[in-house]
């Protein structure tokens, strides 16, 4: 069930962590945030396991900020996951990065990324960023219907 | 005279009449006294014209002195034997001849005058001059050109393939053409000759021959059927070229290439993570430098505040110069895809999406209205007319009005595009430096930039085969042209 709203984080760096929050809350988007810091972290929390096996599994978040370069499992590798299991497949992941190179860009939409954001260094340029992405994906947009 | 002497008369008389060559008699004087049917032919003279005229008629006047040297050997009683000369035709021609002269004696052994067989040889000698030609031609080719017999007998070897096999005639003509393929190979020199049995022609057939000191060769080898004059292939002419240098540079080549990819992959990597990984730290700078702001911006003075904004546009820099240097190494690494593009149209274009982002300025754009059709890469020239508009927009900010205009002319027979504006313009002693990377002419209060643009549009128009320069007076507006190169 995504009634909560949640936002899950996939971030390995503390400040665009922290950033990415401050926008979010600047913004006035209340919704709960998980903050997981690898990519292995990130699957164990949305498939319930490991560390995270006492959470429902059926509980999931309404979007997914998703970093590309991460520890452990990357983040395409985490997109990809996420598209092959039946109950995740249809999860609006959002791929937020630093990078523009062509192939990310390519390989995020060939995985199947809901969208594609870049990280500006400007922080008045995230932070609107991050305000468009909540207001788009947590008000406007209709989720997926949740499956049988 | 008795009917033996006549009818042998009559014999010789009928030879005379029937020969090819021409049959003449002359006095010791040099005047004709008979001239048979064949001289006719080979002169153009009747016998009714020549008869009783002197013989030098027939000599060019080149060898005047011919005549009387050989009038002479005959009063002594000499043969002269296929004496090789020119002779005139009546029609003025002048034909080679094969000249055999006898002295003719009388009953009682004087000589009274002689006989002369004359053979037109103006072919054979045509056909030897061909022949001395070729063969001059055969020998003084660098390439190595050997005749073998259908069995792989050499039957003739040039100097080329003396000097390229280090053998001479007199060591290989008569042996067999494997002297100088390597065992490994034998068996394609059979299989050539099967395709010349055959009558085919093998081109180009890059092997390897091995030389009289055994080194081996890398060649090219063209071989030819060699036919008889009724078409039956008698043998094969094979014409070999050494192509080991050419070998050694092609494999050169290929190691730079591998290299070179290698450097690319390499500067991919590092590129990527330079964007990832540098531009990281920035948003923290910039970040909490703002977050200090909103936050404790009332505990702070007004010198307090202005670092920290000193501090985000510092950092805001970083990230812009961040982004312009990848942009220029993928230009260096990206390929170039040509294809018709519409350049006034991207102009027309470009400017219309700038002076979108700066509603207030007033914008006067010309030159745009017909397509002017180019063959480049639609990327990368968007970025070359991105970063030239958006100069012409940027250095004409202090006036009221932005002239940017469009135009195409003709330098040494290719189009040259220009973009002019009526902007700051810059001392055109600065002029090379303005294509350098983190050259910049202007200070950053003036007018912001990273000083990559240019750099890249350069190398964007290097990497079509074009060339750009710019004029441009301080205050007086600057025109950048540029052509682009054809399709290599």
């Amino acid at each position: 069930m995504s009634d909560e709203r949640g936002i899950l984080l996939v971030e390995d760096n503390a400040d665009d962590e922290a950033l990415t929050i401050r926008a979010l809350k600047r913004s006035n988007i209340q919704n709960p945030v998980a903050v997981v810091r690898d990519g292995a972290e990130a699957l164990d929390y949305l498939f319930a396991r490991g560390a995270y096996s006492g959470r429902s599994a059926a509980k999931l978040p309404s979007i997914v900020l998703l970093d590309l370069n991460l520890p452990k499992i990357d983040g395409l590798e985490v997109l990809r996951q996420i598209r092959a299991e039946p109950r995740t497949r249809l999860l609006p992941v959002i791929i937020l990065t630093s990078s523009l190179e062509e192939r990310d860009r390519l390989q995020g939409y060939e995985h199947g990324c809901n969208s594609y954001v870049r990280k500006p260094v400007d922080f008045a340029q995230f932070a609107e960023a991050v305000r468009q992405l909540g207001l788009y994906w947590l008000v406007l947009n209709q989720p997926p219907p949740v499956g049988p | 005279m008795t009917s033996d002497g006549l009818r042998e008369r009559a014999l010789l008389a009928a030879i005379v009449s029937s020969s090819d060559d021409a049959i003449i008699s002359k006095t010791l004087d040099g005047i004709i006294t008979s001239w048979n049917p064949a001289a006719q032919r080979m002169f153009g003279y009747t016998a009714a014209e020549m008869i009783g005229r002197p013989l030098a008629v027939l000599v060019p006047s080149d060898r005047a002195d011919e005549e009387p040297t050989i009038l002479g050997k005959l009063r002594r009683g000499e043969r002269i034997d296929h004496f090789e000369t020119r002779r005139q035709r009546k029609d003025g021609t002048v034909i080679d001849v094969s000249v055999s002269i006898s002295p003719i004696s009388d009953a009682e052994g004087k000589i009274v005058g002689a006989s002369k067989i004359a053979r037109d040889i103006t072919q054979h000698k045509a056909a030897e001059e061909t022949r001395s030609r070729l063969s001059a031609i055969v020998d003084s080719s660098d390439d190595a050109i050997i005749g073998k017999t259908l069995e792989g007998v050499i039957t003739t070897w040039n100097r080329g393939a003396e000097r390229l096999f280090g053998y001479t005639p007199a060591e290989v003509v008569g042996k067999s053409i494997l002297v100088i393929v390597p065992p490994d190979r034998a068996d394609e020199e059979a299989g050539i000759l099967r395709r010349i049995r055959r009558g085919e022609r093998v081109e180009h057939f890059e092997t390897v021959r091995r030389t009289k000191d055994g080194r081996d060769l890398d060649i090219s080898v063209t071989s030819s059927p060699v036919r008889d004059a009724s078409g039956t292939v008698i043998g094969a002419s094979k014409i070999a070229r050494d192509i080991t240098e050419q070998k050694r540079a092609q494999r050169a080549l290929a190691q730079a290439k591998e290299e070179a990819d290698l450097a690319n992959r390499e500067l991919e990597a590092f590129s990527y993570s330079v964007a990832h990984d540098l531009r990281a730290p920035l948003r923290s700078i910039d970040g909490f430098s703002q977050a200090l702001l909103e936050d404790y911006g009332d505990k702070l003075d007004a010198e307090g505040q202005s670092h920290l904004r000193r501090v985000r546009e510092a950092a805001q820099r970083m990230g812009q110069l961040i982004d312009d240097l990848l942009n220029l190494s993928r230009v260096t690494r990206s390929e170039v895809h040509r294809e018709s593009v519409d350049l006034a149209a991207l102009v027309r274009a470009t400017a219309a999406h700038l002076a979108s982002e700066a509603p207030d300025k007033r914008v006067e754009l010309t030159g745009v209205e017909d397509p002017v059709i180019v063959d480049a890469d639609p990327r990368l020239l968007a970025l070359v007319v991105e970063n030239l508009v958006g100069n012409a927009f940027k250095f004409t900010g202090k006036r009221t009005v932005a002239h940017i205009d469009f135009s195409v002319g003709t330098a040494n027979g290719q189009p040259v595009y220009s973009i002019r504006d009526n902007g700051a313009g810059f001392d055109m002693s600065y002029a090379a430096k303005l294509f350098g990377v983190f050259q910049r002419l202007h200070s950053p209060a003036d007018f912001e930039g990273t000083g990559v643009g240019l750099a890249t549009v350069q190398r964007i128009i290097h990497r079509h085969g074009g060339r750009i320069w710019a004029e441009g007076k301080v205050d007086g507006g600057a025109t950048f042209s540029f052509t682009i190169g054809r399709q290599a």
